[in-house]
């Protein structure tokens, strides 16, 4: 086949190298077992039960691989508002601060920026990429040099003069009561989304990010502070979306960073974290979520606080669909559990919190995509406020039925909270369906496929206009002479008339393939959100490339500079690594595919803009 | 793009225009209006000439490679108007100037062509329903081939009647070989279909319903090729074409340069 | 793969890598690539698909799932894969190819171009990558001996030069003068110091004349849009914008010639008794069209003037010497006898002492008749004495002559020729001086005063001289012998006289230039008078002042010239006009009144009572634009500038080309 791939060599011509295991690069090769024996009898961790951990993930080798113990000095960030973490807090001692509106200025909180190179650094890859396929340099693989480079994230930032921080900005307010004006100001987070937008060039994400993560709303009786014995952090890590508050240390203060690998295992075999992460997600999720609708953001506290215990938190689909999407896809059948049914009485409002959701209607034999519903959107609102009008009426039934596409939090909210808090202050709603209905099958085709492809997901998908597109792979070299000579994609893919969606990684809303990776090499970059592997840290297990559904993960076989295979010391297996697009996250200029098309028949969209 | 390519061209248009006019007031006051016309468009075709370094310099930011396609192809299109305007001929009478201008039409030519080319190939391409990436067309040929050759075995076995084979062998084998019908595709005559019709189909009256079934999946295989070999043929002159337009222009920039020199140093 | 559905896993579609150089050699030949592909530096990528790994003493196929995954037969026991191929000579891809031409073609150049670069200078050579275009006809020939640097001095002159050249201005128009020579200044607009002045700035050849256009290329080609680059008035055409002629156009000054058009046409021709005598065909009777150019030729005196005034013309004659009055005998008898005439004086000596003989004879005798015999020989004697002018010793002188000096002769002698004691003493040397050596006497003199003798004395001879001084020095007026007085020169009673011989005659021409050069006024007035004598040939041949001796003083008087030929109109240097095609404008017969009209009103003859030659009437009417504009107004007549204009003045080739093509002969 006409593709290059390195000559593989008689083994002892081979370089070798220990095949790389999960916690081969731990999370802080400082980590003591001193260290773990401490955090054992840590309250909030001296009861965990360690029997319930299977054998090869013990307990004590998560703390000490996927754990650390941070210290950080009043005025230290802790977490930036925006950042892409992918590890949670626990408190271990001191007092934090969590500021929430307005926000800091950037500058304040030292937004870390993806460290792009420089323009030597760039053009010297015209010289130093070679021909030889995925050559590595092997030596950065090894431990101490880890340490050394610092593969780990986040430089510190103490915020200077916390006094004028404090009055000028609202900081988690200080007396009861005062905390109403923080949510409502919280609720107009978008302006977090706003941040994550301009990294991402604009894509308009206002409806994807959710404010989840404030511990401080958990105890609404108290002030804005983190006490000792919280935890915080989990969601973003867990979610796969970015803080959305800063937090810094209000006084010397000692944190275990958990990384999310381990959160998760903690998460699994350990009923009572399960449970406080599930609940505070619930609360947090939903108060949040309830906070930000325009239904409900007016409400006061009480009243948001009434309203909350009174929803029903909902989750369809699994955490993993990824998973049964391609089996199912496979068997030709759909994986969409239905989440109402058309023709069904609404019992109440549908607030899609997370993921995403189809909203059809019977068309023949079939249904027919008539809307796409996203974090924000709502369903249900026009029969309802029909029922409540003018009850007794006929024909109060759903005109459409929703299904959950993967993994969707939903919010349902009782008709008796409508009646009580939204319709006396509302208009006659619009009927969605209608509209929506009005538009042929051929205008919905496009969407219609890019769900059923689940393209929706993707955030910078590449897709190539095969109308202007000349085949003359310019994008494939352009990609090459960004990558050491490597190409990160791959020019085919699947098409719609004259749409081709290339298999490029389209860095997801709902990267499922960030879950399960072993060590946390695949990850949200600091800022952008784009989604990138470590190819220090990553070990070649695949789980990556087998969860991602639109198989835009590749892995390959590394050589040495001299070209030479790298193979396992004990089996002379090859080592592998995990390639995808990193959207030119470290280059100057962007996406070089893009820039690199010379006849604009190559994208990156935001599928969901894109479709419509 | 092609209206990005009309905005340019109205820049061009008027840069012709403020040369040609100020080339034709140097005339009137007895000044060398070529020294004017000559540097100008030697800058112009080196400016052009930049886009192929632009593709191998992918890797900083110089803009987008569109921007750059759009001004090569106005640029290019300017540098014509330039050279009559430089000349004031079409074709000079030096031997030397003789080169130097065939050399400049065909570049001109060739790339006016390929341009042409490139967007007429990339609805056909598109037409035909499937991508096929140029490296791996002798790959999904073969494997056409390979898999016709499977069903043809499965035949024999299955029918015990080796009509289909020796059909295939005598006559099908040479299509599925390689590329056909290159011309005919590439001008749009169907003559493939034709000789499927007359020779390969000729051999239908002596095979029965189960073999028939079999010929039919030929018949299948026998059509995806024509669009493997549609893109083949339209990708394989996508970038043919270049081979004669890069070589010369970097032959015409040479020759410009040594026609420069001489003018300096004979008369400048 | 377009076969399988999974088609786009990254298990069996790994990264295509266009920017390598090579594909599998058996993708090009159209077999079955192997999944190891090409390595960097163009070998085979590998001659067995798979390179089994040993696990737990096992050996394992490692083919990977692109090339199928591992293979049913697996390793062979020795570890090595069981398919085995022969390796294949991968191909370089479009791209590589593309780049390979790219450097070929420069090199192929870059080689061509020096190749036919260094050989030069050679006709022969066919063909050389300096060759900038075949030259014009004209110019071809002049490259054969430098080639190029015939023009071009870089030329063959090294690298070095060439850099040199292009560094600084090589412009070769100053080549162009090594053959080409223009009125000074050459690199000025149009050749002219009075333009120069005011328009600083060099002009170059080059600016209009291009080379290297082809054998029939036209490099002096000049359009009105280059004139208007320079000229303020811009010229959209001839009719429109040029301005009207001036005053007295196509005449700048009068005539050589007095010739009264309009009275000879008006009056003279018409007249019975000239008619015959008439131009037949008007005025090509005079003007020699078949020679017109710029100016038409007048025809000689001979077919045109003389018809009517040859008699008056031949037979003028002009009075170089007359002997003028004295008071008392200015020569004494003796000088005479020793005189070349003596012979007479000494006749005359003879009678008195016969008479004193017979005195004595007729005291002594007696007889009557002796007396007689005595009175007869006392009246022969007597009257012989009378005859010969034998006077008695002291009686009363009686000067012959009343005249005054003629105006030459006191010119010459730089006497006034009116007073008597002024000229006296000058006039008897000169006699003395004539009766000693003759003709040389008055040559000195004619020396003395300026002249030329050779031209202005020739055909005089002692014969014609020598008897009438002696004449008159004996007091006695001349009496020429017998013989009828012809042309040249002659003596009567008191003068020495010249008679032109015929139209044109040298030496009257020379006497007149000679007063017109250095006369003084009184002689001019009397030699240049128009009206008779020598003077009536300024009655045609216009005297004009010549400004040309700048050295001259202001109260000396400005010098004259006779003009005996006729001159052409001057005008512009830079105009040029052919009249040969527009004569018989107005149809045949209609000769050249198409455009010059007679003037009857005009005052021709007046202009010529003065000197200044720009002091003039025409008789004829000047010539309007209109009268062009007739025909070098419409489309089809050309009315570019170049029409009637020339760029450059007296434009000439140098000696040294000349002999350049002499040499080549």
């Amino acid at each position: 086949m006409a593709e290059q791939q390195i000559q593989t060599q008689p083994q002892s011509a081979g370089h070798t190298m220990a095949r790389p295991q999960r916690w081969a690069q731990p999370f802080d090769a400082n980590m003591t077992d001193q260290d773990v024996d401490r955090l054992l009898s840590e309250s909030q961790l001296k009861d965990i039960d360690g029997e319930k951990f299977p054998k090869h993930i013990p307990l004590g080798g998560i703390l000490k691989n996927d754990t650390r113990i941070a210290k950080f000095t009043p005025g230290e960030i802790v977490v930036r508002e925006g950042d892409y973490g992918n590890s949670a807090f626990l408190v271990l001692s001191g007092k934090l601060r969590v500021v929430l509106s307005p926000s800091l200025p950037r500058d304040a909180i030292g937004r870390s920026e993806e460290n792009t190179r420089s323009f030597f650094a760039a053009i010297s890859q015209l010289w130093t990429s070679n021909w030889l396929p995925e050559t590595r340099d092997t030596s950065k693989y090894s431990l101490d040099e880890l340490m050394a480079g610092g593969s780990n994230e986040s430089t510190r930032v103490v915020l200077q003069d916390i006094p004028t921080i404090l009055d000028k900005h609202n900081t988690g307010a200080i007396e009861t009561g005062a905390l109403f004006g923080e949510l409502a100001a919280l609720g107009r987070i978008p302006r977090t989304a706003t941040i994550f937008a301009d990294e991402e060039g604009g894509s308009n994400e206002s409806t994807r990010v959710v404010l989840q993560d404030i511990p401080t709303i958990l105890d609404k009786h108290n002030t804005g502070a983190i006490e000792t014995g919280a935890l915080f952090g989990e969601l973003a890590a867990l979610g796969r979306i970015p803080r959305t508050a800063t937090i810094f240390a209000d006084e010397d203060a000692e944190l275990l960073e958990i990384r999310w690998q381990g959160l998760r295992e903690l998460r699994a075999y350990n009923g009572e974290w399960k449970r406080m992460i599930d609940e505070r997600y619930r609360e947090t999720a939903l108060s949040a979520h309830l906070l930000e609708s325009e239904e409900f953001g007016h409400l006061n506290d009480d009243q948001i606080k009434d309203v909350a215990g009174r929803c029903i938190f909902e989750t369809y689909g699994s955490f993993d669909w990824y998973t049964s999407f391609q089996r199912l896809r496979s068997q030709g059948k759909s994986d969409e559990p239905v989440i109402a049914r058309q023709g069904d009485y609404p019992d109440g409002l549908l607030m899609v919190r997370a993921g995403f959701a189809r909203q059809t209607v019977k068309h023949g034999n079939g249904t027919k995509s008539i809307n796409y519903l996203g974090a924000g959107n709502n369903f249900g609102l026009y029969p309802l406020y029909n029922a409540w009008k003018n009850p007794g009426a006929e024909d109060l039934a759903l005109g459409s039925g929703l299904s959950a596409l993967g993994y969707v939090d939903v919010v349902r909210v009782p008709a008796s909270v409508l009646a009580e808090y939204v319709f006396p202050n509302i208009e006659q709603p619009v009927n969605t369906i209608v509209a929506a209905s009005q538009k042929t099958v051929a205008e919905e085709a496009l969407l219609e496929w890019a769900v059923d492809e689940r393209f929706i997901n993707g955030l910078q998908t590449m897709v190539i206009d095969l109308n202007s597109c000349v085949r003359c792979d310019d994008c494939v070299r352009a990609c090459a002479n960004s990558h050491d000579g490597n190409p990160r994609f791959r020019r085919h893919g699947k098409i719609v008339d004259n749409w081709m969606v290339a298999n490029a990684c389209m860095h997801c809303a709902d990267p499922v393939c960030m879950i399960g990776c072993p060590t946390g090499a695949i990850h949200r970059s600091m800022s952008g959100g784009m989604v990138v592997i470590n190819d220090d840290t990553c070990i070649g297990c695949g789980t990556c490339a087998n969860s991602c559904p639109y198989e835009n993960i590749s892995l390959v076989q590394i050589a040495d500079k001299q070209g030479m295979p790298v193979v396992d010391e004990a089996t002379h297996r090859p080592i592998m690594k995990a390639t995808k697009c990193d959207l030119c996250s470290d280059q100057l200029g962007g996406p070089a595919c893009v820039r690199a098309c010379p006849h604009d028949a190559l994208k990156r969209v935001d599928f969901r803009e894109f479709a419509h | 793009m092609t209206k990005n390519i009309s905005i340019l061209s109205i820049f061009g248009v008027i840069a012709l225009i403020v040369v040609g006019y100020n080339a034709q007031k140097m005339d009137l006051n007895l000044q060398n209006s070529s020294v004017l016309t000559g540097y100008t468009l030697i800058a112009v075709m080196l400016c052009v000439a930049l886009l192929n370094t632009r593709k191998k310099l992918s890797m900083i930011p110089l803009g987008k490679a569109s921007s750059w396609v759009v001004f090569h192809v106005v640029g290019g299109l300017l540098c014509v108007a330039l050279f009559w305007v430089h000349t004031n001929t079409f074709w000079p009478r030096g031997l030397y100037e003789g080169f130097l201008a065939g050399a400049f039409y065909l570049v001109s030519l060739s790339g006016i062509f390929g341009y042409l080319l490139q967007r007429l190939n990339a609805r056909k391409l598109t037409k035909t329903g499937i991508e096929v990436i140029y490296e791996r067309i002798p790959l999904e040929l073969r494997e056409i081939q390979e898999k016709a050759e499977e069903y043809i075995l499965e035949c024999t076995e299955t029918t015990g009647s080796d009509v289909l084979a020796n059909h295939y062998l005598n006559t099908m084998v040479w299509y599925f070989q390689k590329p056909r019908f290159y011309w005919s595709i590439l001008f749009g005559v169907g003559n493939s279909t034709v000789w499927f019709r007359t020779e390969g189909a000729s051999v239908k009256r002596y095979l029965n319903s189960e073999e028939l079934d079999y010929f039919r999946r030929l018949e299948e295989l026998f059509e995806l090729k024509i669009l493997v070999d549609t893109h083949f043929v339209h990708q394989n002159l996508n970038k043919k074409w270049l081979l004669l337009h890069v070589p010369l222009s970097v032959g015409l920039v040479i020759m410009a340069l040594w026609h420069l020199l001489l003018v300096e140093v004979y008369a400048l | 793969m377009i076969l399988r559905d999974d088609r786009f896993s990254e298990k069996i579609s790994p990264y295509l890598r266009p920017n390598f150089p090579y594909v599998c050699g058996r993708a090009a030949a159209w077999g079955k690539p192997c999944h190891n592909g090409p390595t960097a530096d163009g070998s085979c990528g590998g001659t067995s698909e798979c390179h089994p790994y040993n696990e737990g003493g096992r050996w394992i196929c490692r083919r990977p799932p692109s090339a199928g995954g591992p293979c049913s037969e697996g390793p062979l026991p020795n570890g090595s894969c069981c398919k085995t191929l022969t390796a294949c000579q991968p191909r370089r891809t479009i791209r590589k190819i593309r780049g390979r031409i790219s450097v070929m073609v420069a090199a192929v150049v870059i080689a061509a171009i020096a190749a036919f670069g260094f050989d030069f200078g050679n006709q022969e050579q066919v063909a050389s990558s300096l060759d900038a275009g075949p030259l014009s006809s004209i110019h071809q020939n002049f490259t054969s001996e430098q080639g190029c640097n015939a023009c071009h001095a870089a030329h063959g002159s090294g690298a070095l030069g060439w850099l040199e050249a292009a560094m600084t201005d090589s412009d070769p128009s100053d080549n162009c003068t090594n053959c080409h020579q223009f009125k000074n200044p050459v690199n000025g607009p149009h050749n002219s110091a009075l333009i120069s002045a005011s328009h600083p700035g060099n002009t170059s050849c080059t600016m209009c004349h291009t080379e290297h256009k082809g054998a029939d290329a036209n490099i002096v080609k000049m359009d009105d849009a280059q004139c208007n680059s320079c000229h303020k008035a811009k010229f959209a055409s001839f009719a429109t914008n040029h301005k009207e002629f001036s005053e007295t156009y196509p005449f700048g000054q009068r005539t050589a010639i007095a010739f009264n058009h309009s009275s000879h046409f008006g009056k003279h021709f018409k007249d019975a008794r000239y008619s015959k005598n008439a131009p037949a065909k008007g005025c090509v009777g005079c003007h020699n069209v078949a020679l017109a150019e710029r100016n038409v030729p007048v025809r000689g005196f001979d077919d045109t003037c003389a018809g009517c005034h040859q008699d008056t013309v031949a037979g003028r004659e002009f009075v170089m010497f007359t002997f003028p009055e004295f008071k008392e005998n200015p020569i004494d008898i003796e000088d005479i006898i020793e005189s070349p005439g003596g012979t007479l004086a000494a006749a005359a000596k003879a009678t008195q002492d016969l008479q004193g003989e017979v005195e004595k004879l007729a005291e002594t005798t007696s007889s009557a008749s002796s007396k007689a015999i005595v009175e007869e020989i006392k009246t022969i004697l007597a009257d012989l004495g009378d005859r010969v002018g034998s006077e008695e010793g002291d009686e009363e002188f009686e000067p012959i002559s009343s005249e005054t000096l003629s105006p030459v002769s006191a010119e010459l002698l730089g006497v006034n020729g009116e007073e008597v004691d002024e000229y006296a003493e000058a006039t008897k040397t000169l006699v003395e001086g004539v009766l000693e050596n003759g003709v040389t006497a008055l040559a000195e003199l004619v020396g003395e005063a300026g002249g030329n003798p050779d031209t202005l004395l020739r055909g005089l001879s002692n014969s014609a001289v020598v008897p009438a001084f002696t004449a008159w020095a004996a007091n006695k007026e001349y009496e020429a012998t017998g013989e009828t007085i012809e042309k040249g020169w002659y003596a009567n009673e008191l003068s020495l006289v010249y008679r032109a011989t015929a139209h044109g005659d040298p030496v009257m021409k020379a006497w007149l230039d000679y007063a017109a050069e250095n006369g003084s006024e009184s002689l001019n007035e009397a030699f240049l008078s128009r009206t008779d004598g020598a003077g009536a040939c300024t009655k045609c041949h216009a005297v004009s002042s010549t400004e040309t001796d700048k050295n001259a003083d202001k109260n000396k008087k400005v010098a004259l010239k006779v003009e005996w030929k006729s001159h052409p109109a001057d005008g512009s240097p830079l105009v040029k006009y052919s009249h040969k095609p527009h004569v018989n404008l107005l149809g045949p017969g209609s000769w050249c009144t198409s455009c010059h009209k007679i003037n009857e009103k005009a005052e021709f003859s007046a202009a010529f009572d003065q000197l200044d030659p720009h002091k003039f009437s025409s008789n004829f009417s000047s010539v309007k634009k209109g009268t062009c504009v007739e025909c070098h107004g419409g489309g089809q007549v050309s009315q570019t500038c170049t029409t009637c204009h020339e760029y450059h003045q007296e434009p000439g080739f140098k000696k040294t080309m000349m002999r350049q093509v002499a040499d080549k002969k």
